[in-house]
């Protein structure tokens, strides 16, 4: 008879507490039901209960946080995407505007010997925006990979200035920092690069001195180019590396900066511009990558 | 080996391959009135239709639609038809292949038509004129027997290493040589590079101990003969 009385206690008790289990269980999955769908009305409070199905809370929350960040890249890179198209075809526009100008006064003055050579001067404007663009969306898509071969900055320095055809008004001096300093990374993507940057400081009004020095610790090695042509506006410095961004007295089309940013990013490197005396010192760092 | 007056009496022969018409037209039209003979396809599948007649120098645009450019460098290169090869797009590493797989020379578009015939022209100059060991390349004179570069009749001071370069550019003066090229050739066995000795060094010291045009850069590609 006891026996009969345990065995009923233990039935009964074990019942509730299955039955207790089962409404908990059902409450909770309730409750990952309520969570999803308050994350999905933009509600995204963390869940503070603790037990075993805060495990499968914290994943579905992560998942969604993820998704969420996801959606939000996609909606801002299909905006930059049009923005950026918008850029290009102003590009575009003002040459052929330009053009357009000519030839009406071609026809209309009858003036073939004085507005040819303009007209060609437009056309190879427009080329050189097209080549420009070219070189970026290689750049972009990544289809171009990237060399590491190991070379001298002095040669990359050497390359760079024979390139960009600094106007003789400019005193350049390289410094004897550069010689013996190696970097590795793809040689003519970082000339390109560099040419930009020396090409940027050329185009300065005041310029008349560019100095190029190079600096070395066990994390990186830096390439330094300090102009003396004014240095930049407080409210531009954010923004010189952006693509399109140019100041009014540029000729280019603000691309330069913003390719030689993106390249440096693709070896391993960063790149900075601040304020110096008189100009500014673009300063670009190449760490040294463990493979 | 053809001389200067074989080349005078004879007229070179060009097969143009490019799909735009109006493009094609105009370069048929600028070489026929300087002397060329031009033969055009728009087509690869066309191009290698008309390789049983021969041709002195083919324009390749290797950006058609139809099928791959490589296969008739390759066909034209069998067939000792020098190639000069045009492209619209700045694809370095595609003109550096190409360039790999035989091609002469490469133009991008746009280009001038005077350019172009230029080009040609170099492209079909005879490889100098060799006397013995010599070879003669404008005011270059190469003595290989004596290892000795003479520049408008001055033997010229040059370190080992320059030397091999310059060689190599007078023994292939119609060639546009890649970075890469010259890098395997001549420093892949040296040790440590000096920083005297790197590739612009040396070629920047060539030209300051004949003239600055003797070797041209090609940006983002390499060097050929001024």
């Amino acid at each position: 008879m006891k026996y009969f009385i345990y065995i009923a206690i233990w039935l009964l008790s074990s019942g509730l507490v299955y039955y207790w289990g089962k409404r908990h269980t059902r409450r909770r999955v309730e409750e990952i039901i309520q969570l999803i769908q308050q994350m999905r009305n933009q509600d995204y409070s963390i869940p503070m209960k603790q037990d075993d199905f805060s495990v499968l809370e914290d994943h579905i929350y992560k998942l969604f946080i993820e998704l969420v960040e996801e959606r939000e890249r996609t909606r801002q890179s299909a905006k930059s995407q049009i923005d950026y198209l918008e850029d290009i075809a102003h590009q575009i526009k003002t040459p052929i505007t330009n053009m357009l100008l000519r030839t009406e006064t071609m026809q209309d003055l009858n003036q073939k010997t004085q507005e040819l050579p303009l007209l060609k001067k437009q056309l190879q404007r427009l080329n050189s925006l097209a080549d420009i663009l070219l070189k970026l969306s290689s750049l972009d898509a990544k289809t171009d990979d990237m060399k590491k071969s190991e070379f001298e900055l002095a040669e990359l320095i050497d390359y760079a200035l024979e390139i960009a055809e600094i106007p003789d008004r400019i005193e350049v001096v390289v410094d004897y920092s550069l010689i013996g300093k190696t970097i590795k990374g793809d040689f003519y993507w970082l000339s390109e690069a560099v040419i930009n940057l020396l090409k940027n400081a050329g185009n300065l009004a005041k310029c008349t001195k560019i100095k190029i020095k190079a600096d070395s610790n066990p994390l990186y090695t830096s390439l330094h180019i300090i102009d003396n042509g004014g240095g930049i506006a407080k409210e531009d410095i954010h923004k010189i590396f952006r693509r399109f961004y140019k100041t009014p007295d540029s000729k280019g089309f603000g691309i330069g900066l913003a390719m030689a940013k993106s390249i440096v990013e693709r070896n391993h490197g960063t790149i900075e511009v601040m304020n110096v005396e008189n100009g500014a010192e673009f300063q670009i760092k190449f760490y040294n990558v463990t493979e | 080996m053809i001389g200067k007056a074989d080349l005078m009496n004879k007229q070179i022969k060009i097969l143009l391959i490019e799909d735009d018409r109006e493009i094609a037209e105009q370069i048929q039209r600028y070489l026929h009135s300087r002397d060329y003979i031009v033969e055009t396809a728009p087509t690869y599948f066309e191009a290698r239709n008309k390789l049983s007649a021969f041709y002195d120098v083919a324009l390749v645009d290797i950006n058609l639609p139809d099928g791959n450019a490589g296969d008739l460098v390759l066909r034209l290169k069998e067939k000792g038809i020098r190639m000069i090869i045009t492209t619209v797009k700045n694809d370095e590493n595609f003109i550096v292949k190409m360039l790999d797989q035989g091609a002469d020379d490469f133009l991008t578009k746009p280009f001038a038509l005077e350019i172009l015939r230029a080009r040609i022209d170099a492209v079909m100059r005879t490889i100098s004129v060799m006397e013995g060991s010599k070879i003669t390349y404008n005011d270059l004179v190469l003595d290989q027997a004596k290892a000795m570069i003479s520049y408008q009749n001055h033997q010229i001071d040059l370190t080992s290493l320059e030397y091999a370069v310059l060689s190599l550019f007078i023994q292939n003066p119609n060639r546009v040589f890649t970075r890469d090229q010259l890098l395997e050739r001549f420093w892949e066995n040296r040790d440590k590079v000096v920083n005297d000795n790197t590739l612009t060094a040396t070629i920047k010291r060539i030209r300051a101990k004949t003239s600055a045009d003797i070797i041209i850069t090609v940006r983002g590609i390499g060097y050929r003969m001024g």
